[in-house]
């Protein structure tokens, strides 16, 4: 499925390339190269080197569109990406799609679409177009982002007027993802067999569906939203087990409600914005080894909940055309339900509430450089695979800078 | 105490300033030009702020609204302050956004006021502005509501 939308899109763009020639079509080309750096003073967040500081933590992206006609664009867009055990500089299709809008209130995209899910996650990628260097992990947590970046399928969207000035955007989508390498499915499941080698693994989305309401208050500035979706996916891991055949584990994932509540404020100068998210997930796991007492290994199955989600709330005053400063405090909870870390062996694992001050310096039209810097309480959103010596400070920090070009 | 006439001068000169920047130089220093067959003479300024971002896209005739601006200067910021109610770099911001995810495609920019009326005046359904006193010849000014 991806291959032919990326070769039909390819195709396409070439065409309209070739077209510019004899009918003036034109082909805009855009990109963007960044280089990041992180350093923890006392985990590995993120990154499995964050702590030692690491520079694995740049994207490049070169985007094409151009216009069939007055109401049709077509456009693609490739992404390469390090960041931590993600992406490995590998190019992938970020995305790429067909757009036609037939009316103001009606438009349709097909093909490899962004995921519309809160104000921000359609721009995750894209490094110029915010003030912080990491988004609030609580709403964008990058260890989900291959999860909700993109989906084939396809939506319809469109603008419905209310008043003069008042209206709803709406998005209505469906499709698959693209879930290999998605590092939370496979660490779902090799935490129910520590300490077994994963020998191979494949994940296959039944469904994913959702919508997007947006409103446009008459406030000018002030927009007010929310976003739900759902999937299905099936996965299948085999694992290393001793001298016997491999352990096959097969795990059913549901996520029943992943929805977020946005709001955006813009006035002159001054962004404020809030999101708040949460994400109830069953996880049906068969085929998990088991010791028996006897020194061997039953297989078991395993039913899980998973409910997590948090909020922030973000303010970014631009002082002039060179230099804007942001803060935000973001909260996560990896479990909703226990959100002090009741009966939990290191109670600061129930939470991670993160201040980050951002200095953003736009040194010319085209080139960025930000330094940030966070007050972190809890360990809540650590792997602990990145951290084999444990979580015993609650209180640590973290530096960030990037240096963004584009055109 | 009694102003002697430097300081009647001073104060004469900082009540003018006071007056200037509390006045809206705005709207006046901005003329909005559609081509010559756009149907009507005025357009909303909710309108204009529309079909800036995008998110309206069609004249009343069905024709489609081609939307032409300058590369920076002060007439943007103008124009993009009193119509489209954003400062630059949010609109700068908002587009780039919609690029990126490949929702939208952004204004055609222009280095002149004479390109931008030139654009107009050959496109059928294009909307620009440009800085009060440029030659509009070949274009029609609408009245903003």
């Amino acid at each position: 499925m991806l291959r032919k939308i990326m070769t039909a899109m390819l195709v396409l763009v070439a065409m309209s390339v070739t077209a510019g020639t004899a009918y003036a079509v034109d082909v805009a080309v855009h990109g963007t190269v960044s280089q990041g750096y992180l350093k923890s003073s006392e985990y590995n967040y993120l990154t499995p080197n964050t702590k030692d500081g690491t520079f694995a933590f740049n994207e490049a992206i070169v985007n094409l569109s151009t216009r069939v006609d007055d109401k049709t664009r077509i456009g693609i867009q490739l992404l390469g990406r390090d960041f931590g055990p993600e992406g490995n500089g590998n190019i992938i299709l970020d995305w790429a799609f067909g757009d036609h809008r037939w009316r103001d209130y009606l438009g349709f995209r097909i093909g490899k679409v962004k995921t519309p899910l809160g104000l921000y996650n359609k721009t995750r990628d894209v490094d110029a177009v915010r003030t912080a260097v990491l988004m609030p992990q609580s709403v964008y947590n990058e260890g989900f982002r291959m999860v909700t970046t993109a989906f084939q399928g396809g939506s319809l969207y469109g603008n419905l007027p209310v008043s003069d000035n008042t209206s709803f955007d709406y998005e209505l989508f469906g499709g698959t993802i693209e879930m290999d390498g998605t590092q939370f499915l496979s660490d779902t499941m090799s935490g129910a067999a520590p300490g077994a080698p994963m020998l191979s693994y494949d994940v296959e989305t039944k469904y994913m569906a959702g919508g997007q309401l947006i409103w446009n208050t008459p406030l000018e500035g002030l927009r007010l939203g929310g976003t739900y979706l759902t999937l299905e996916t099936n996965s299948q891991g085999s694992f290393a087990n001793g001298t016997m055949a491999p352990t096959v584990i097969d795990m059913q994932l549901k996520l029943n409600s992943y929805y977020t509540l946005s709001a955006e404020y813009l006035w002159n100068d001054l962004s404020l914005a809030a999101e708040y998210t949460r994400m109830d997930t069953d996880i049906l796991m068969s085929g998990v080894p088991y010791p028996d007492g006897a020194g061997g290994f039953m297989l078991i199955d395993i039913d899980q909940e998973d409910k997590r989600g948090g909020y922030y709330g973000q303010a970014a005053y631009r002082f002039s055309s060179l230099f804007e400063l942001g803060t935000y405090y973001s909260v996560f909870h990896p479990n909703w339900d226990n959100k002090d870390g009741e009966d939990l062996a290191v109670d600061h694992r129930a939470y991670q509430k993160d201040l980050a001050l951002t200095a953003r310096f736009d040194v010319t039209d085209n080139w960025i450089l930000k330094l940030e810097g966070h007050l972190i309480k809890g360990t809540g959103q650590l792997e602990p695979s990145y951290n084999p010596e444990g979580f015993d400070e609650e209180n640590w920090n973290m530096f960030a800078a990037k240096s963004t070009f584009y055109f | 105490m009694k102003l002697n006439s430097m300081h009647k001068t001073a104060l004469a000169i900082v009540l003018m300033s006071a007056c200037l920047a509390l006045a809206s130089p705005a709207a006046a220093a901005v003329v909005v030009v559609t081509n010559p067959a756009v149907p009507g003479d005025a357009v909303s300024a909710s309108n204009l702020q529309k079909y800036y971002l995008g998110k309206s896209t069609s004249w009343s005739d069905g024709t489609s609204v081609k939307p032409a601006m300058l590369v920076g200067g002060p007439t943007t910021d103008e124009f993009l302050k009193s119509y489209v109610k954003k400062s630059s770099s949010q609109f700068k911001t908002f587009w780039k956004k919609a690029v990126f995810s490949g929702t939208g495609t952004p204004p055609e920019e222009f280095g002149s006021d004479a390109d931008v009326i030139k654009y107009v005046a050959a496109t059928p359904g294009a909307v620009g502005y440009v800085a009060e006193g440029s030659d509009t010849a070949g274009t029609k000014v609408l009245t903003v509501q």
